[in-house]
Protein backbone atom coordinates (compact mmCIF):
# COMPACT_ATOMS: atom_id res chain seq x y z
CA UNK A 1 0.00 0.00 0.00
CA UNK A 2 2.65 2.43 1.13
CA UNK A 3 4.57 1.72 -2.49
CA UNK A 4 1.59 2.50 -4.23
CA UNK A 5 1.04 5.88 -2.38
CA UNK A 6 4.75 7.00 -3.00
CA UNK A 7 4.21 5.88 -7.19
CA UNK A 8 0.81 7.95 -7.04
CA UNK A 9 2.90 11.13 -5.32
CA UNK A 10 5.90 10.68 -7.67
CA UNK A 11 3.74 10.71 -10.51
CA UNK A 12 1.55 13.82 -9.24
CA UNK A 13 5.17 15.41 -9.23
CA UNK A 14 6.22 14.57 -12.33
CA UNK A 15 3.04 15.85 -13.98
CA UNK A 16 3.20 19.16 -12.17
CA UNK A 17 7.21 19.20 -13.85
CA UNK A 18 6.14 17.95 -16.77
CA UNK A 19 3.33 20.40 -17.30
CA UNK A 20 5.17 23.49 -16.44
CA UNK A 21 7.59 22.61 -19.54
CA UNK A 22 4.54 23.21 -21.94
CA UNK A 23 4.61 27.06 -22.78
CA UNK A 24 1.53 28.38 -25.04
CA UNK A 25 2.74 30.98 -27.65
CA UNK A 26 0.58 33.38 -29.59
CA UNK A 27 2.63 35.17 -32.19
CA UNK A 28 1.64 38.66 -33.09
CA UNK A 29 3.15 38.99 -37.10
CA UNK A 30 2.72 41.52 -39.94
CA UNK A 31 5.02 43.37 -42.50
CA UNK A 32 6.58 46.47 -42.51
CA UNK A 33 7.01 47.82 -46.33
CA UNK A 34 10.42 49.45 -47.33
CA UNK A 35 10.57 53.04 -47.08
CA UNK A 36 9.90 55.29 -49.83
CA UNK A 37 13.23 56.35 -50.18
CA UNK A 38 14.22 52.97 -50.98
CA UNK A 39 15.66 52.52 -47.10
CA UNK A 40 14.80 48.63 -46.13
CA UNK A 41 12.42 47.45 -43.12
CA UNK A 42 14.93 44.84 -43.07
CA UNK A 43 17.14 45.16 -39.39
CA UNK A 44 14.41 47.67 -38.16
CA UNK A 45 13.39 46.97 -34.61
CA UNK A 46 9.94 46.24 -33.97
CA UNK A 47 8.43 46.84 -30.14
CA UNK A 48 5.28 45.30 -29.20
CA UNK A 49 3.85 46.02 -25.51
CA UNK A 50 0.68 46.44 -23.89
CA UNK A 51 -0.55 49.92 -22.95
CA UNK A 52 -2.13 48.87 -20.15
CA UNK A 53 0.97 47.58 -18.52
CA UNK A 54 3.19 50.44 -19.74
CA UNK A 55 5.82 50.06 -22.70
CA UNK A 56 8.84 48.80 -20.19
CA UNK A 57 7.07 45.17 -20.33
CA UNK A 58 7.67 44.97 -24.17
CA UNK A 59 8.64 42.15 -26.64
CA UNK A 60 10.80 43.07 -29.71
CA UNK A 61 11.65 41.76 -33.11
CA UNK A 62 13.98 42.60 -36.12
CA UNK A 63 12.29 42.61 -39.10
CA UNK A 64 13.51 40.38 -41.81
CA UNK A 65 15.39 37.11 -41.95
CA UNK A 66 17.56 38.43 -38.70
CA UNK A 67 14.56 38.22 -37.17
CA UNK A 68 12.18 35.63 -35.76
CA UNK A 69 10.30 35.74 -38.69
CA UNK A 70 12.74 34.94 -40.86
CA UNK A 71 11.30 36.85 -44.05
CA UNK A 72 11.73 39.76 -45.83
CA UNK A 73 10.02 42.78 -44.40
CA UNK A 74 8.12 40.38 -41.87
CA UNK A 75 8.29 40.48 -37.80
CA UNK A 76 6.76 38.17 -35.40
CA UNK A 77 6.45 38.18 -31.82
CA UNK A 78 5.29 36.28 -28.84
CA UNK A 79 2.81 38.20 -26.97
CA UNK A 80 2.50 35.56 -24.80
CA UNK A 81 6.10 35.87 -23.95
CA UNK A 82 5.10 39.88 -22.00
CA UNK A 83 5.62 40.03 -18.25
CA UNK A 84 1.88 40.07 -18.18
CA UNK A 85 1.07 37.39 -20.91
CA UNK A 86 -1.43 38.66 -23.46
CA UNK A 87 -5.56 37.64 -23.54
CA UNK A 88 -7.76 37.08 -25.88
CA UNK A 89 -9.36 40.63 -26.52
CA UNK A 90 -6.19 42.93 -25.55
CA UNK A 91 -5.15 45.36 -27.79
CA UNK A 92 -1.20 45.42 -28.13
CA UNK A 93 0.42 48.64 -29.61
CA UNK A 94 3.33 48.08 -31.93
CA UNK A 95 5.48 50.20 -34.05
CA UNK A 96 9.06 50.14 -35.61
CA UNK A 97 11.32 51.67 -33.12
CA UNK A 98 12.62 55.00 -33.62
CA UNK A 99 16.51 54.78 -33.41
CA UNK A 100 17.09 58.12 -34.04
CA UNK A 101 17.18 58.30 -37.95
CA UNK A 102 13.81 58.73 -38.84
CA UNK A 103 13.30 55.76 -40.31
CA UNK A 104 10.01 54.32 -37.70
CA UNK A 105 6.47 53.70 -37.87
CA UNK A 106 3.74 55.53 -35.83
CA UNK A 107 2.40 53.35 -33.30
CA UNK A 108 -0.28 50.31 -34.75
CA UNK A 109 -2.59 49.04 -31.94
CA UNK A 110 -3.93 45.28 -32.73
CA UNK A 111 -6.37 43.47 -30.09
CA UNK A 112 -5.10 39.95 -29.55
CA UNK A 113 -7.81 37.02 -31.42
CA UNK A 114 -8.52 33.50 -30.02
CA UNK A 115 -7.02 32.71 -33.35
CA UNK A 116 -3.15 30.82 -33.67
CA UNK A 117 -1.85 34.09 -34.69
CA UNK A 118 -3.07 38.04 -34.60
CA UNK A 119 -1.75 40.15 -37.98
CA UNK A 120 -1.53 43.69 -37.43
CA UNK A 121 -1.95 45.77 -40.50
CA UNK A 122 0.34 46.38 -42.90
CA UNK A 123 2.64 48.92 -42.00
CA UNK A 124 5.27 51.83 -44.00
CA UNK A 125 8.94 52.44 -43.17
CA UNK A 126 8.59 56.22 -42.62
CA UNK A 127 11.10 58.03 -44.74
CA UNK A 128 12.59 60.87 -43.01
CA UNK A 129 12.16 64.84 -44.45
CA UNK A 130 15.39 66.99 -45.71
CA UNK A 131 15.94 70.23 -47.13
CA UNK A 132 17.12 70.37 -50.38
CA UNK A 133 18.44 73.82 -50.72
CA UNK A 134 18.28 77.06 -48.62
CA UNK A 135 19.31 80.92 -49.06
CA UNK A 136 19.55 83.49 -46.97
CA UNK A 137 18.73 86.73 -48.70
CA UNK A 138 17.37 90.52 -48.26
CA UNK A 139 15.47 92.81 -50.39
CA UNK A 140 18.78 93.32 -52.66
CA UNK A 141 20.21 90.82 -55.15
CA UNK A 142 23.78 92.56 -55.26
CA UNK A 143 25.30 91.75 -53.61
CA UNK A 144 24.49 88.57 -53.00
CA UNK A 145 25.22 86.89 -49.42
CA UNK A 146 25.81 90.03 -47.90
CA UNK A 147 23.24 91.85 -45.97
CA UNK A 148 23.65 95.64 -45.58
CA UNK A 149 21.94 96.96 -42.60
CA UNK A 150 19.68 99.92 -42.28
CA UNK A 151 20.42 102.48 -40.13
CA UNK A 152 18.52 103.10 -36.86
CA UNK A 153 15.71 100.93 -38.23
CA UNK A 154 15.49 96.90 -39.13
CA UNK A 155 16.04 94.96 -42.32
CA UNK A 156 13.86 92.32 -43.26
CA UNK A 157 15.96 89.27 -43.91
CA UNK A 158 14.30 85.89 -45.95
CA UNK A 159 15.72 82.76 -45.12
CA UNK A 160 14.15 80.47 -47.68
CA UNK A 161 14.47 76.50 -48.18
CA UNK A 162 12.36 74.03 -49.78
CA UNK A 163 11.96 70.66 -48.08
CA UNK A 164 11.45 67.07 -49.44
CA UNK A 165 9.51 64.27 -47.55
CA UNK A 166 9.18 61.19 -50.21
CA UNK A 167 5.50 60.62 -47.55
CA UNK A 168 4.45 63.85 -48.93
CA UNK A 169 4.97 67.36 -48.18
CA UNK A 170 1.97 67.26 -46.08
CA UNK A 171 3.57 65.37 -43.28
CA UNK A 172 6.37 68.24 -42.89
CA UNK A 173 5.21 70.69 -40.05
CA UNK A 174 6.89 73.37 -37.41
CA UNK A 175 8.94 74.93 -39.67
CA UNK A 176 11.67 76.89 -37.68
CA UNK A 177 14.74 79.00 -38.27
CA UNK A 178 17.57 80.38 -36.49
CA UNK A 179 19.55 83.00 -37.60
CA UNK A 180 22.68 83.31 -35.67
CA UNK A 181 26.52 85.27 -35.52
CA UNK A 182 28.54 82.46 -36.22
CA UNK A 183 31.43 83.35 -33.77
CA UNK A 184 29.12 85.10 -31.22
CA UNK A 185 26.65 82.15 -30.91
CA UNK A 186 25.81 78.85 -31.86
CA UNK A 187 22.71 77.12 -32.97
CA UNK A 188 20.16 76.61 -29.74
CA UNK A 189 21.26 79.71 -27.84
CA UNK A 190 18.64 82.05 -26.65
CA UNK A 191 17.44 85.57 -28.71
CA UNK A 192 19.50 88.16 -29.46
CA UNK A 193 19.50 91.57 -31.13
CA UNK A 194 23.05 91.16 -31.47
CA UNK A 195 23.80 87.96 -32.91
CA UNK A 196 20.64 85.54 -32.23
CA UNK A 197 17.06 85.50 -34.17
CA UNK A 198 14.59 82.53 -33.84
CA UNK A 199 11.11 82.06 -35.98
CA UNK A 200 9.25 79.95 -34.80
CA UNK A 201 6.57 80.34 -37.07
CA UNK A 202 7.92 80.37 -40.49
CA UNK A 203 5.36 79.58 -43.10
CA UNK A 204 5.20 76.13 -45.19
CA UNK A 205 4.01 76.43 -48.65
CA UNK A 206 3.10 72.60 -49.77
CA UNK A 207 1.26 74.11 -52.95
CA UNK A 208 4.89 74.86 -53.74
CA UNK A 209 7.23 72.15 -56.87
CA UNK A 210 5.98 68.51 -56.42
CA UNK A 211 3.54 66.80 -54.31
CA UNK A 212 6.83 65.73 -51.67
CA UNK A 213 8.18 69.21 -51.88
CA UNK A 214 7.49 72.39 -49.34
CA UNK A 215 8.87 75.86 -49.33
CA UNK A 216 9.92 77.18 -45.90
CA UNK A 217 9.70 80.71 -45.57
CA UNK A 218 11.15 82.38 -42.30
CA UNK A 219 11.69 86.16 -42.41
CA UNK A 220 13.70 88.16 -39.68
CA UNK A 221 13.19 91.71 -38.91
CA UNK A 222 17.54 92.21 -38.18
CA UNK A 223 17.90 95.57 -36.09
CA UNK A 224 20.90 97.78 -36.97
CA UNK A 225 22.96 97.35 -34.18
CA UNK A 226 23.17 93.34 -35.37
CA UNK A 227 27.01 92.36 -34.84
CA UNK A 228 29.23 92.82 -38.19
CA UNK A 229 30.03 89.47 -39.51
CA UNK A 230 29.19 85.74 -41.06
CA UNK A 231 25.75 84.78 -40.05
CA UNK A 232 24.40 81.47 -40.17
CA UNK A 233 20.55 80.69 -40.90
CA UNK A 234 19.73 76.89 -40.18
CA UNK A 235 16.31 75.72 -41.25
CA UNK A 236 14.54 73.19 -39.28
CA UNK A 237 11.15 71.02 -40.74
CA UNK A 238 9.97 67.76 -39.24
CA UNK A 239 7.49 64.75 -40.25
CA UNK A 240 6.78 63.42 -36.45
CA UNK A 241 9.22 61.25 -36.56
CA UNK A 242 12.68 63.08 -37.54
CA UNK A 243 14.31 66.85 -37.71
CA UNK A 244 15.44 67.36 -40.67
CA UNK A 245 17.93 71.03 -40.83
CA UNK A 246 20.44 72.57 -43.49
CA UNK A 247 22.54 75.67 -43.00
CA UNK A 248 23.61 78.43 -44.81
CA UNK A 249 25.81 81.50 -44.57
CA UNK A 250 25.76 85.43 -44.92
CA UNK A 251 27.75 88.28 -44.06
CA UNK A 252 26.30 91.09 -42.27
CA UNK A 253 28.38 94.32 -43.51
CA UNK A 254 29.40 96.62 -40.55
CA UNK A 255 27.09 99.94 -40.76
CA UNK A 256 28.64 103.13 -39.26
CA UNK A 257 25.91 105.13 -38.53
CA UNK A 258 25.17 108.42 -36.09
CA UNK A 259 22.21 110.78 -35.20
CA UNK A 260 21.83 113.74 -33.53
CA UNK A 261 19.21 115.08 -30.96
CA UNK A 262 18.19 118.39 -31.94
CA UNK A 263 20.44 121.55 -32.53
CA UNK A 264 22.94 123.75 -30.84
CA UNK A 265 21.41 127.04 -29.47
CA UNK A 266 24.29 129.28 -27.84
CA UNK A 267 21.34 131.79 -26.72
CA UNK A 268 21.71 135.68 -26.65
CA UNK A 269 25.10 136.51 -25.27
CA UNK A 270 26.81 139.36 -24.78
CA UNK A 271 29.40 140.51 -27.26
CA UNK A 272 33.21 139.69 -26.33
CA UNK A 273 31.93 136.75 -23.75
CA UNK A 274 32.31 132.96 -23.91
CA UNK A 275 28.45 131.34 -24.39
CA UNK A 276 27.42 129.08 -21.56
CA UNK A 277 27.98 124.99 -22.81
CA UNK A 278 25.50 123.84 -24.59
CA UNK A 279 25.73 119.78 -25.02
CA UNK A 280 24.61 117.25 -28.31
CA UNK A 281 23.84 113.89 -27.92
CA UNK A 282 25.36 111.50 -30.63
CA UNK A 283 23.61 108.01 -31.02
CA UNK A 284 25.08 105.51 -32.49
CA UNK A 285 22.82 104.10 -35.07
CA UNK A 286 25.07 101.49 -36.43
CA UNK A 287 26.86 98.32 -35.33
CA UNK A 288 30.28 99.36 -34.63
CA UNK A 289 31.73 101.19 -32.26
CA UNK A 290 33.20 104.50 -33.07
CA UNK A 291 35.19 107.46 -32.96
CA UNK A 292 34.17 111.27 -34.45
CA UNK A 293 34.81 113.35 -36.61
CA UNK A 294 34.25 117.16 -36.91
CA UNK A 295 34.46 120.21 -38.66
CA UNK A 296 32.64 123.31 -39.10
CA UNK A 297 31.61 125.90 -41.76
CA UNK A 298 29.22 129.06 -41.46
CA UNK A 299 28.00 128.63 -45.46
CA UNK A 300 30.41 126.47 -47.25
CA UNK A 301 32.74 123.67 -45.85
CA UNK A 302 36.01 125.24 -45.21
CA UNK A 303 35.00 128.11 -45.39
CA UNK A 304 37.41 128.87 -42.14
CA UNK A 305 34.61 130.51 -40.68
CA UNK A 306 32.30 128.84 -37.17
CA UNK A 307 29.33 131.43 -37.78
CA UNK A 308 27.91 134.05 -40.53
CA UNK A 309 26.21 136.72 -37.91
CA UNK A 310 24.52 140.24 -39.26
CA UNK A 311 27.26 141.73 -38.67
CA UNK A 312 31.00 140.14 -39.00
CA UNK A 313 31.47 136.34 -39.15
CA UNK A 314 33.08 134.38 -36.34
CA UNK A 315 36.06 132.32 -37.02
CA UNK A 316 36.49 128.91 -36.90
CA UNK A 317 38.59 128.15 -33.75
CA UNK A 318 36.51 130.32 -31.28
CA UNK A 319 33.74 127.50 -31.71
CA UNK A 320 35.15 124.70 -29.50
CA UNK A 321 34.33 121.33 -28.07
CA UNK A 322 34.79 118.81 -25.24
CA UNK A 323 34.22 115.33 -26.02
CA UNK A 324 34.99 113.84 -22.47
CA UNK A 325 34.11 116.37 -19.96
CA UNK A 326 31.08 119.11 -19.31
CA UNK A 327 32.41 122.11 -17.71
CA UNK A 328 29.29 123.91 -16.46
CA UNK A 329 29.04 127.59 -15.41
CA UNK A 330 30.40 130.75 -16.37
CA UNK A 331 34.23 130.45 -17.92
CA UNK A 332 37.05 132.48 -18.68
CA UNK A 333 38.46 133.02 -21.92
CA UNK A 334 41.60 131.38 -20.85
CA UNK A 335 39.80 127.88 -19.26
CA UNK A 336 37.76 127.90 -22.27
CA UNK A 337 40.83 128.34 -23.93
CA UNK A 338 42.75 125.59 -22.26
CA UNK A 339 38.83 122.75 -21.23
CA UNK A 340 38.17 122.66 -25.54
CA UNK A 341 39.73 122.11 -28.60
CA UNK A 342 39.05 123.99 -31.45
CA UNK A 343 36.59 123.20 -34.30
CA UNK A 344 38.26 123.03 -37.90
CA UNK A 345 36.86 123.49 -41.05
CA UNK A 346 38.64 119.92 -42.06
CA UNK A 347 37.66 117.02 -40.54
CA UNK A 348 39.38 116.09 -37.43
CA UNK A 349 39.26 112.50 -36.05
CA UNK A 350 38.77 112.15 -32.43
CA UNK A 351 38.55 110.09 -29.98
CA UNK A 352 34.66 109.49 -28.42
CA UNK A 353 34.59 105.38 -28.11
CA UNK A 354 31.05 105.45 -28.59
CA UNK A 355 29.87 101.74 -28.33
CA UNK A 356 26.67 100.19 -30.49
CA UNK A 357 23.47 99.59 -29.12
CA UNK A 358 23.28 96.30 -26.90
CA UNK A 359 20.64 93.88 -26.21
CA UNK A 360 18.40 94.94 -23.79
CA UNK A 361 19.43 98.32 -23.96
CA UNK A 362 17.24 101.69 -24.89
CA UNK A 363 18.42 103.20 -28.51
CA UNK A 364 19.57 106.02 -26.01
CA UNK A 365 22.33 103.63 -24.22
CA UNK A 366 24.68 103.41 -26.92
CA UNK A 367 24.29 108.11 -26.83
CA UNK A 368 27.31 110.00 -25.63
CA UNK A 369 27.18 113.64 -24.90
CA UNK A 370 29.31 116.80 -26.37
CA UNK A 371 30.01 119.77 -24.96
CA UNK A 372 30.51 123.18 -27.18
CA UNK A 373 30.80 126.78 -26.43
CA UNK A 374 31.85 129.30 -28.79
CA UNK A 375 33.72 132.93 -27.95
CA UNK A 376 31.98 135.81 -29.42
CA UNK A 377 34.41 138.65 -30.65
CA UNK A 378 33.14 142.36 -29.65
CA UNK A 379 32.68 143.25 -33.20
CA UNK A 380 29.90 141.00 -34.02
CA UNK A 381 26.90 141.47 -33.81
CA UNK A 382 22.92 140.51 -34.95
CA UNK A 383 21.90 136.79 -35.34
CA UNK A 384 24.63 134.00 -36.63
CA UNK A 385 24.06 130.70 -37.94
CA UNK A 386 26.65 128.31 -38.41
CA UNK A 387 27.11 124.25 -39.09
CA UNK A 388 28.83 121.93 -36.83
CA UNK A 389 29.95 118.40 -39.17
CA UNK A 390 29.81 115.38 -37.08
CA UNK A 391 30.94 111.90 -39.22
CA UNK A 392 31.12 108.63 -37.79
CA UNK A 393 34.59 106.54 -37.79
CA UNK A 394 34.98 103.11 -37.37
CA UNK A 395 37.02 102.88 -34.01
CA UNK A 396 39.32 100.01 -35.04
CA UNK A 397 40.80 102.44 -37.59
CA UNK A 398 41.37 105.21 -35.60
CA UNK A 399 42.46 104.10 -32.42
CA UNK B 1 -4.35 3.37 9.84
CA UNK B 2 -5.16 1.88 6.01
CA UNK B 3 -8.26 4.25 6.79
CA UNK B 4 -5.81 7.53 7.03
CA UNK B 5 -3.91 6.38 4.16
CA UNK B 6 -7.14 5.75 2.05
CA UNK B 7 -8.41 9.93 3.13
CA UNK B 8 -4.86 11.27 2.75
CA UNK B 9 -4.50 9.38 -1.14
CA UNK B 10 -8.31 10.98 -1.61
CA UNK B 11 -7.30 14.62 -0.72
CA UNK B 12 -4.17 14.43 -3.12
CA UNK B 13 -6.26 12.78 -6.08
CA UNK B 14 -8.51 15.99 -5.26
CA UNK B 15 -5.50 18.78 -4.87
CA UNK B 16 -4.16 16.90 -8.07
CA UNK B 17 -7.08 17.49 -10.22
CA UNK B 18 -7.15 21.14 -9.13
CA UNK B 19 -3.91 21.81 -9.66
CA UNK B 20 -3.90 20.31 -13.14
CA UNK B 21 -7.30 21.55 -14.02
CA UNK B 22 -5.68 25.21 -12.86
CA UNK B 23 -2.85 24.88 -15.21
CA UNK B 24 -4.54 23.84 -17.87
CA UNK B 25 -6.81 26.67 -17.94
CA UNK B 26 -4.70 28.94 -17.45
CA UNK B 27 -3.01 28.53 -20.60
CA UNK B 28 -6.41 28.66 -22.17
CA UNK B 29 -5.94 25.52 -23.78
CA UNK B 30 -7.03 21.80 -24.29
CA UNK B 31 -3.76 19.47 -23.30
CA UNK B 32 -3.08 16.28 -25.51
CA UNK B 33 0.27 14.67 -24.60
CA UNK B 34 -0.16 11.80 -27.42
CA UNK B 35 2.32 9.83 -29.50
CA UNK B 36 1.35 9.98 -32.69
CA UNK B 37 1.54 7.75 -35.90
CA UNK B 38 -0.22 8.66 -38.74
CA UNK B 39 -2.94 10.63 -38.06
CA UNK B 40 -4.57 12.86 -35.28
CA UNK B 41 -7.70 14.30 -34.32
CA UNK B 42 -7.47 18.15 -33.14
CA UNK B 43 -9.31 20.04 -30.89
CA UNK B 44 -10.11 23.70 -32.10
CA UNK B 45 -7.09 26.09 -30.75
CA UNK B 46 -4.12 24.88 -28.84
CA UNK B 47 -3.32 21.49 -28.96
CA UNK B 48 -0.24 19.88 -26.91
CA UNK B 49 1.30 16.96 -28.48
CA UNK B 50 4.78 15.00 -28.28
CA UNK B 51 5.59 13.14 -31.95
CA UNK B 52 7.20 9.70 -32.50
CA UNK B 53 8.88 10.72 -35.41
CA UNK B 54 10.85 13.26 -37.33
CA UNK B 55 9.46 16.25 -39.27
CA UNK B 56 10.18 19.59 -40.61
CA UNK B 57 7.78 22.41 -39.20
CA UNK B 58 6.97 23.25 -42.36
CA UNK B 59 6.65 20.29 -44.03
CA UNK B 60 4.14 19.01 -41.42
CA UNK B 61 2.10 22.48 -42.49
CA UNK B 62 2.54 21.66 -45.88
CA UNK B 63 0.43 18.33 -45.51
CA UNK B 64 -1.98 20.08 -42.90
CA UNK B 65 -2.70 23.66 -43.88
CA UNK B 66 -5.03 23.84 -41.41
CA UNK B 67 -2.63 24.08 -38.63
CA UNK B 68 -1.92 27.86 -38.03
CA UNK B 69 0.99 28.00 -35.83
CA UNK B 70 3.42 25.01 -34.26
CA UNK B 71 5.71 26.07 -31.42
CA UNK B 72 7.65 24.82 -28.51
CA UNK B 73 9.00 26.55 -25.89
CA UNK B 74 13.02 26.97 -25.92
CA UNK B 75 14.61 26.23 -22.25
CA UNK B 76 17.72 27.72 -23.55
CA UNK B 77 17.00 30.91 -25.25
CA UNK B 78 14.06 31.11 -23.00
CA UNK B 79 11.51 32.07 -25.71
CA UNK B 80 8.79 30.16 -27.59
CA UNK B 81 10.04 29.19 -30.98
CA UNK B 82 7.52 29.14 -33.50
CA UNK B 83 6.23 28.35 -37.64
CA UNK B 84 3.14 30.16 -38.47
CA UNK B 85 1.37 29.44 -41.75
CA UNK B 86 1.27 32.97 -43.06
CA UNK B 87 3.25 34.96 -45.74
CA UNK B 88 3.83 31.72 -47.09
CA UNK B 89 5.70 30.55 -43.79
CA UNK B 90 7.32 32.33 -41.50
CA UNK B 91 9.55 31.35 -38.48
CA UNK B 92 12.17 28.90 -37.33
CA UNK B 93 11.44 25.94 -39.48
CA UNK B 94 12.83 23.68 -36.92
CA UNK B 95 12.51 19.60 -36.90
CA UNK B 96 10.47 18.14 -34.87
CA UNK B 97 11.88 15.50 -32.79
CA UNK B 98 10.61 13.14 -29.88
CA UNK B 99 12.04 15.42 -27.15
CA UNK B 100 9.70 18.11 -26.17
CA UNK B 101 5.75 18.95 -26.49
CA UNK B 102 4.58 21.21 -29.19
CA UNK B 103 1.38 23.69 -29.34
CA UNK B 104 0.02 23.20 -32.66
CA UNK B 105 -3.34 25.61 -33.50
CA UNK B 106 -5.72 24.87 -35.63
CA UNK B 107 -9.15 27.19 -35.77
CA UNK B 108 -11.48 24.14 -36.21
CA UNK B 109 -11.81 20.84 -35.09
CA UNK B 110 -9.54 18.53 -38.12
CA UNK B 111 -7.47 15.40 -38.25
CA UNK B 112 -3.79 16.00 -39.18
CA UNK B 113 -1.64 13.65 -40.90
CA UNK B 114 1.94 13.10 -40.57
CA UNK B 115 3.34 10.59 -43.11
Amino acid sequence: MKKKFFVFVVSTILMFLFISLISGAHYIVGDVQDALDGTFSNGKIVVLWNPENGILDNRTDIIGPEGDSGADNIYMIDCEMLQTSCMIGDVLSIKVFNEGDGYATAITNVTVTGAGYTQVETMILNSPPFISSITVKDSLENPLSEINLVAASSKKIICEGVAFDYDGSEELKNPESEFFHLENSYFGNEESKNYHYINESCIINTSYGTLEEALIKCEFEIFYYANEGEWNCTLSIEDGFLKANKSNSSYINSLIAIGTQGSINFGEMGLGGVSSEVSIEIINYGNTNINLSLSGYAEEPEDELAMKCFQGDIEIHNKKYNLTSSNDGEISLEDFNNLYQNLTSLPQIRKFNLDYRKEGEAEEDAMLPTYWRIYVPPEIGGICSGNIVFGAIRQSETN
Amino acid sequence: MYKKIISLKFILIIFSIILFVFLISSKNSELDLIDIQKEIHLSSGKNYLIFNQSILASDLIKKNPQIQVISYFDEVKNKSVGYVNIFGGIGTDFLIDQEKIYQIFVDTETIIKIM
